[in-house]
Order: structure tokens, then C-alpha cells, then sequence
């Protein structure tokens, strides 16, 4: 069992905790304490959670994804002081371990070699990947499948930005969904633009029987490689709103700068 | 406004194609190099791009043009070109188009920064132009109806807009073609404009003492054919360097 402090910024106060905590409990998580502030970043609630370590990086990808979450940090949380400890004012005060702090990224399976390989074995196939990446995402262990598989999504698409789109003005978020993110999908995917949103015909991660919810996870990971990449997008998060996996007729990306 | 007993230009249709095609040709290049310009790595290679493309578009695009389509335009009186303007009118093209170049480069794309940089694009097309006729010598005055040369500047700055729209603001073939078509149509375009424009009235001088001073047509081929070389090999190198920085992009 693993005890892991978030500090979580968010742009809104009203919400953020029952939804976050609920988030913690659903992945099989406790919530043992939390408190929350308004500061110049902007609301900043601090959780500490308890539980299964395989469960974390899964856990970390969904608070890292979730629409009220602007940016959070994971670290080992230090184990809460007694009640009835006091401090004396000649004591110095207890150094904080040292942490590793885990900012908003997509973090990689540990097994960093094997992600390797598929990688370059995928821009080798790009675009003809599909069969390798589902291939992939059926051989990882359940805990790692959703972040990792959105990890090798986020690493293709910044290396299609980087072959295919570098050059030109800096877009903003709706011009580089138009003529980035829009044209780099179609030449994997069947896909529409719908009024900034990216809509993906028969996505050959849906109903592939390894998830309950939303299956996308490369395309999400995709997404966000081919946007952030250039970098004055800041970090663009992509969120599936509708699937094929749960009964949508396409599945359905949104973009959040 | 035609003038009587006017001296009249009949153009050569094949060379008004190649003129066309030129200016094609140095857009491409120039606007190759340009969409470099936002991805640059630090502020050297920035002012580098700007550099090679500003001359590319000014040097290539529009001053061979211009005078292929001088070469082009067959008049009765012989035309030699004073070498201090015809300089001057290639440094002109060249240091507008590296300005609009730099100003649509820079930063994040809009609106008010395409539209300042296709200004300063379209006076170097026009700049230019009326340059190079200054600089004509010729047993002729030039007149000049200027509606039309409001026009012609008009077509040359609206054109320079949407051909720098189409280089920074989209991605494949139309960044890569249409940008150079269109922006060949703006050079072109302002360029015949402007010689309908103009009418040509004998002033009934020598014409040896007219022409003495300038440079025959015949030097401006070899050194238009020169530039001509130049862009063709800078096309070649800047497609071969881009394929090989593709494949050499790791994921």
C-alpha cells in the first residue's frame, strides 16, 4: 500500500473535491486527508490517498485528465503527526524527505526498453500501426494498459508533428485542430471536424473487450502529441466524450488548452 | 491614358509564361525557406531564414521577373537600363519582402501581423517595378495613369496577403503549391497591371544619346538565367535537406 500526496490546481472550487474524491474511491483508493486554498495559482486542493501501487499510474492519468484539473504534482506523502504531538520552540524542525515530485505528464510503464522498441517498430510501420498497437496495448498488464498505451499515443504524435508539421506560423488551438491534429488523424483514421471536436470513424480500439468505459486512449495520447508538441499550446488535453466502446456512433474528442 | 503616337509594348507570349514561371519558382523557394522562419532555433538562424528568403522572393521572384517581362515587352526604340536604379530596385524587393517575411514569421499567427506583412510584401512588388521602369533609358517618356497604379499596387498587396496566409497558415500541398502560385499571380499580376498603366511617348531624342549610360537587355538575361540557376539549385537543396531531417526525426 502506498500513501501519495496530490497537490491538484484547479481553476473552480465548487465541485473539485466531491468529484476528485470520488475519482480516488472509484479506483480503489481512500482519501485520508485533504485540504484546500485559494492561492495566485488558483484553487489548490491537497489530497492524500492510500492504496495499491499498481493502481497509481492509472489513477495518476485519470486526475491528470480530468476537465476540472489544470495542472497536479505526486509525491510520497509524509505520515500525518500525531494528535497530541507538540513541537518545541528550541526543537529545529523535522527536514521534509526528500520527494520525487510527478508534475502533469503521461508517466511510462516502468518496463521504459519494451515501450522503446514498439515505438520505433511503429514509425517504422506509420501509418499502417494499428495492428502492432493493439497488438501492444492486449499484452500490458491492466494497471499500466490506459496510461501507457496513452503514452505511446503521445510520443507517435509529437514525432508526426515534428516529421509532417513544424513548419509554418504557431496556431492557435482551433486553427492547429483544424490543420494539424485534423489532416494527421485522417491519414490514420476516418475523421470529421465538428465545431472543434475531432470525430473518429470505427476506431479499432472499441470494442476490443479490454475496457468498460472509453477505449481511445492512443488517440487521446495522439492527440495530445500532435498539439503539444510545438508548445505555445501549453499542455492540450484531449478527452473522449463519446465512444464507440459505450454505444456512440463515433467516438468523439474534445481539446482543452 | 494612352498618349498619341505612343510608343507601343507587344508582348511575347512565351516569355510572359516564363516570366510567370519564375516568379513561381523564386516564391517557392522563398516561402520554403520562410516557414523555417517560426521554427527557427535561436535568433541567428531566424535572421538567416528571413535573409535567404527576403532575397529569394525579392531578388528571384520579383526582379528576374520584372525583367524577363521587360525583355518580353517588344517596343519599337531601343531600352538600355541604368545599372545604379536596376541595383537599387532589387535591394528595394529584397529588404521589403525580408521585413514582411520577418513580421509574418514571428510569433503566433493573426490577422493584423499577415495583413502588415503582406503590405510590406506588395510595396516591394511595387517598389520594385516602379524602380526598375525609372531606370529605363529610352528615347521615350514614361506616363502613368495612376488608377491603374493604385490598382496594381492593390493587386500586389492583396495577393502577398493570401499567398503568406496560404505558407504559414495551412500545411501540404496548398502551404507548399498554392502559396507559390498565388504569390506568382501577385508579382505578375501587379507587374502587367502597371505596364498597362504606362504609356510610352517619343521625345524624339538621339536615340544613342538615350540609351548611353545603361546596360543592354542582353546582360540582364545572363544575369536573370543566374538567378534562375541559383533558385533551382536552392530548391533542390532545401527539398533534399528536408527529406533527409525527416527520415532522420526520431520518435
Amino acid at each position: 500500500m502506498a500513501d501519495i500526496e496530490f497537490r491538484v490546481v484547479s481553476d473552480r472550487r465548487e465541485g473539485l473535491l466531491l468529484e476528485l474524491g470520488q475519482l480516488v474511491i472509484n479506483n480503489g483508493f481512500v482519501l485520508t486527508r485533504q485540504r484546500m486554498a485559494n492561492t495566485d495559482e488558483g484553487v489548490v486542493l491537497t489530497m492524500v490517498v492510500r492504496g495499491p501501487e499498481q493502481g497509481l499510474l492509472a489513477l495518476q492519468d485519470r486526475i491528470g485528465s480530468h476537465h476540472l484539473v489544470h495542472s497536479f504534482e505526486a509525491s510520497a506523502a509524509e505520515p500525518a503527526p500525531p494528535a497530541a504531538a507538540t513541537q518545541s520552540p528550541t526543537e529545529p524542525a523535522r527536514p521534509r524527505p526528500h520527494t520525487e515530485r510527478i508534475t502533469d505528464t503521461i508517466v511510462p510503464v516502468p518496463d521504459q526498453q519494451r515501450v522503446e522498441a514498439f515505438l520505433t517498430m511503429l514509425a517504422r510501420d506509420y501509418p499502417n500501426i494499428f495492428s502492432r498497437v493493439l497488438a501492444f496495448e492486449h499484452d500490458l498488464p491492466v494497471p499500466h494498459r490506459e496510461s501507457t498505451t496513452r503514452y505511446a499515443g503521445n510520443r507517435l504524435g509529437a514525432w508526426i508533428y515534428k516529421r509532417d508539421y513544424a513548419l509554418g506560423a504557431r496556431l492557435d488551438l482551433a486553427d492547429s485542430i483544424k490543420h494539424i491534429a485534423l489532416p494527421a488523424l485522417r491519414n490514420l483514421l476516418p475523421t470529421e471536424l465538428d465545431n472543434e471536436k475531432l470525430r473518429v470513424r470505427n476506431s479499432p480500439f472499441c470494442r476490443s473487450g479490454l475496457y468498460q468505459g472509453s477505449s481511445c486512449h492512443f488517440l487521446r495520447g495522439c492527440l495530445e502529441g500532435l498539439l503539444g508538441e510545438p508548445g505555445h499550446l501549453g499542455r492540450p488535453r484531449a478527452t473522449e466524450m463519446f465512444c464507440r466502446n459505450t454505444g456512440a456512433d463515433m467516438c468523439t474528442f474534445a481539446i482543452i488548452a | 491614358m494612352q498618349h498619341d503616337h505612343a510608343v507601343q509594348c507587344a508582348h511575347d507570349p512565351m516569355l510572359v509564361a516564363l516570366s510567370y514561371l519564375i516568379s513561381v519558382l523564386g516564391s517557392f523557394t522563398a516561402l520554403q525557406l520562410a516557414i523555417g522562419i517560426p521554427a527557427a532555433f535561436d535568433a541567428r538562424e531566424r535572421w538567416r531564414a528571413v535573409a535567404f528568403a527576403g532575397a529569394a522572393m525579392g531578388g528571384g521572384a520579383i526582379w528576374a521577373m520584372h525583367f524577363i517581362a521587360m525583355l518580353a515587352c517588344r517596343m519599337e526604340i531601343p531600352v538600355t537600363y541604368d545599372i545604379a536604379l536596376t541595383a537599387l530596385s532589387a535591394v528595394i524587393a529584397m529588404a521589403s519582402c525580408m521585413a514582411g517575411l520577418a513580421i509574418a514569421g514571428s510569433g503566433m499567427f493573426g490577422w493584423t501581423k499577415l495583413a502588415a506583412a503582406g503590405v510590406f510584401m506588395g510595396l516591394g512588388v511595387a517598389g520594385m517595378h516602379y524602380t526598375g521602369m525609372a531606370a529605363m533609358h529610352m528615347p521615350a517618356a514614361t506616363h502613368y495613369d495612376m488608377d491603374i497604379v493604385a490598382i496594381s499596387v492593390l493587386i500586389a498587396v492583396v495577393a502577398s496577403i493570401a499567398a503568406l496566409w496560404l505558407a504559414f497558415h495551412m500545411r501540404g500541398a496548398a502551404q507548399m503549391f498554392g502559396s507559390a502560385l498565388v504569390m506568382g499571380v501577385a508579382v505578375c499580376g501587379m507587374h502587367y497591371t502597371a505596364m498597362s498603366a504606362a504609356s510610352f511617348a517619343p521625345t524624339g531624342e538621339d536615340a544613342a544619346v538615350a540609351t548611353a549610360g545603361g546596360i543592354s537587355g542582353d546582360y540582364l538575361g545572363a544575369t536573370i538565367f543566374a538567378v534562375t540557376t541559383v533558385l533551382l539549385a536552392t530548391v533542390l537543396v532545401i527539398s533534399l535537406l528536408r527529406q533527409q531531417r525527416r527520415t532522420l526525426v526520431r520518435i
